[in-house]
C-alpha cells in the first residue's frame, strides 16, 4: 500500500520523479553536512572523551579556530 | 648389545655418553671389519659433534679405531681431520653411499649455499647503524593532529606563528604562506590586515615606470629575511637557512624531527670535534648544525598566558610549521570522515541490491525430466 502510494505520487510522472531525486539529494546533503559538522566539531572541541578510534590525548583541549576566535575578534 | 652386520646406523640415536655406550662402540670398532667400523665411527663422531661430547672421549675412540683401520691417526688430530678421514674410508669401502652420507652432503651443500648467500647479502647491503651520520631518530610525540579525526590545535598555531615571527623569521623565509592564509586559521581578518600593513612591500611600476613601496595586503606573501640566497649565506657564515614552508614534509620524521632538533641541543660528547661556528645536535645528520640553539625559556611572551618554556615554544612552532606545510589538513580529514561514511553506506546498499537481485537465481532449482 505504502509502496503503491510512493510509486503513484513520486515515480509515475517523470518530471516529478526527477524533481524528487534532486530535492532528496539537496535535503540529504544539507542534513548530512550539518550532522557531520556537528560530530566533527564535537570531536575537536576537546575536554571530553572521544570515540574509540581516537588518540590517547583525546581528553585534552583541541580547538578549532571557531572555538577560540571569540578571544580575538571584536 | 650387538648390532647386526650391515645394519643402518641411526644418526639420531640418542644416547647419554655413559661408559656402557662407550664400551659398545669400542666393541663394535674392534670386532668388526674396517668398513663397518669406520661407518660406525662416523656415526658416533657425528653424534659426538652434534651433542658436544667430550674431546677426550673422541680421542679415546680413535685411538682404538685406528688399530682396525689401516691408517695411523694421532691423538692430536683435530676432530675434523679424523672425521674427514673416516668419512672417506667409509665412502671407498662401501659399494653404495649410505643414506647418512647423502644427508650429510646435502646438509653441507645447503649450508654452503646459505652461507655464501648470507655473505653476499652482507657485502651488498651494508646498512649503516651509525647515529652520528644518520642523525638520532626522534621519538614519536603525541601530536594532536596525528589522530585521523583531529584538526590542528589552532591555539598552538597562533602561538607558533608568534614564535616564528619573533624568532625564526630572522633567518628563515616562509615563501608559500601568504598573510591571507592565516585568516580564520590563527588570526581574524582584522588582525591579519593590521599585521600585513606593518610590512613594506615593493610594488609597481607606477605611471612613471618607477617601483614604489606600499604597506602590505593580506594577499602578499610572508616577507623574506634576505633578498636572495647569496645574502642569506653571507649572513650565516655560508650556511643557507632553508625555507620553512614545507619543512615538516621535507624531513624524515616530520614534526617529531623538527621538535627534537629544536630541543635537542646538547654539549658534544667526548671525542666529537665540532668545527668553529657549528653546533652539536644529535638529531641533525652529521651532528654538526650551523643553526645555534635559539629557544630558551621565556624567550617570547604568549598573549594567552601559556608559559613560554623552550619545549612549549618548540611544540607550538612545530604545529605552526605543520599547518604551513599542509594548510588543507583540517578540511581533508573532515572530508575523509564524510567520504568514509557515505561510501560505507553505498557499499552496504550495493551488497543488499546484489543479494536481492540474485536471490531467485541462487535459490532456484532446475529439474530435468528426461524424455519418456
Amino acid at each position: 500500500m505504502l509502496g503503491r502510494t510512493f510509486y503513484n505520487t513520486l515515480v509515475k510522472k517523470n518530471s516529478v520523479f526527477i524533481a524528487t531525486i534532486f530535492g532528496t539529494a539537496f535535503a540529504f546533503e544539507v542534513a548530512f553536512d550539518t550532522t557531520s559538522t556537528r560530530v566533527w566539531d564535537n570531536f575537536n572541541k576537546g575536554g571530553r572523551l572521544l570515540p574509540p578510534i581516537v588518540h590517547y590525548n583525546s581528553v585534552i583541549g583541541h580547538k578549532q579556530w571557531k572555538d577560540i576566535k571569540d578571544k580575538y575578534e571584536q | 648389545m650387538q648390532r647386526s652386520f650391515g645394519q643402518q646406523l641411526d644418526l639420531n640415536d640418542k644416547y647419554d655418553g655413559t661408559t656402557a655406550r662407550r664400551h659398545e662402540v669400542l666393541n663394535m670398532i674392534t670386532t668388526h671389519p674396517p668398513t663397518l667400523a669406520s661407518q660406525y665411527a662416523i656415526a658416533t663422531l657425528t653424534d659426538i659433534v652434534q651433542h658436544r661430547q667430550s674431546v677426550t672421549w673422541t680421542h679415546h675412540l680413535y685411538t682404538m679405531a685406528h688399530n682396525r683401520i689401516p691408517r695411523t691417526l694421532s691423538i692430536g688430530d683435530s676432530i675434523t681431520n679424523v672425521h674427514n678421514f673416516l668419512f672417506q674410508q667409509a665412502r671407498f669401502a662401501s659399494t653404495k653411499p649410505q643414506a647418512a652420507d647423502n644427508t650429510k652432503q646435502i646438509a653441507m651443500v645447503t649450508t654452503g649455499i646459505v652461507g655464501a648467500t648470507g655473505l653476499a647479502y652482507m657485502a651488498a647491503n651494508q646498512v649503516s647503524a651509525n647515529m652520528a651520520d644518520e642523525g638520532l631518530h626522534p621519538p614519536a610525540y603525541p601530536w594532536y593532529h596525528k589522530d585521523p579525526f583531529h584538526t590542528f590545535d589552532h591555539a598552538a598555531i597562533r602561538r607558533g606563528y608568534q614564535v616564528y615571527r619573533e624568532v625564526c623569521s630572522a633567518c628563515h623565509s616562509l615563501d608559500r604562506i601568504a598573510w591571507r592564509n592565516l585568516i580564520n586559521v590563527s588570526h581574524s581578518e582584522d588582525e591579519v590586515k593590521a599585521m600585513a600593513e606593518e610590512v613594506e612591500y615593493e610594488d609597481g611600476p607606477d605611471d612613471n615606470g618607477d617601483m614604489f613601496q606600499r604597506p602590505g595586503k593580506p594577499s602578499d606573501y610572508m616577507p623574506k629575511p634576505y633578498a636572495n640566497e647569496e645574502a642569506a649565506r653571507a649572513g650565516n657564515a655560508g650556511a643557507l637557512p632553508p625555507d620553512l614552508s614545507l619543512m615538516i614534509k621535507a624531513r624524515h620524521g616530520g614534526e617529531d624531527y623538527v621538535f627534537s632538533l629544536l630541543t635537542g641541543y646538547v654539549d658534544a660528547p667526548a671525542g666529537v670535534e665540532v668545527r668553529e661556528g657549528l653546533n652539536y645536535n644529535p638529531y641533525f645528520p652529521g651532528g654538526a648544525i650551523a643553526m645555534a640553539r635559539v629557544l630558551f625559556d621565556g624567550l617570547v611572551e604568549y598573549e594567552d598566558g601559556t608559559p613560554a618554556t623552550a619545549s612549549q615554544m618548540a611544540r607550538d612552532v612545530t604545529t605552526f610549521l605543520a599547518w604551513a606545510a599542509e594548510p588543507e589538513h583540517d578540511d581533508r580529514k573532515k572530508m575523509g570522515m564524510k567520504a568514509a561514511i557515505v561510501l560505507s553506506g553505498l557499499t552496504l546498499l550495493s551488497v543488499y541490491i546484489k543479494r536481492f537481485k540474485w536471490a531467485p537465481i541462487k535459490s532456484r532449482k532446475i529439474v530435468y525430466n528426461p524424455p519418456q
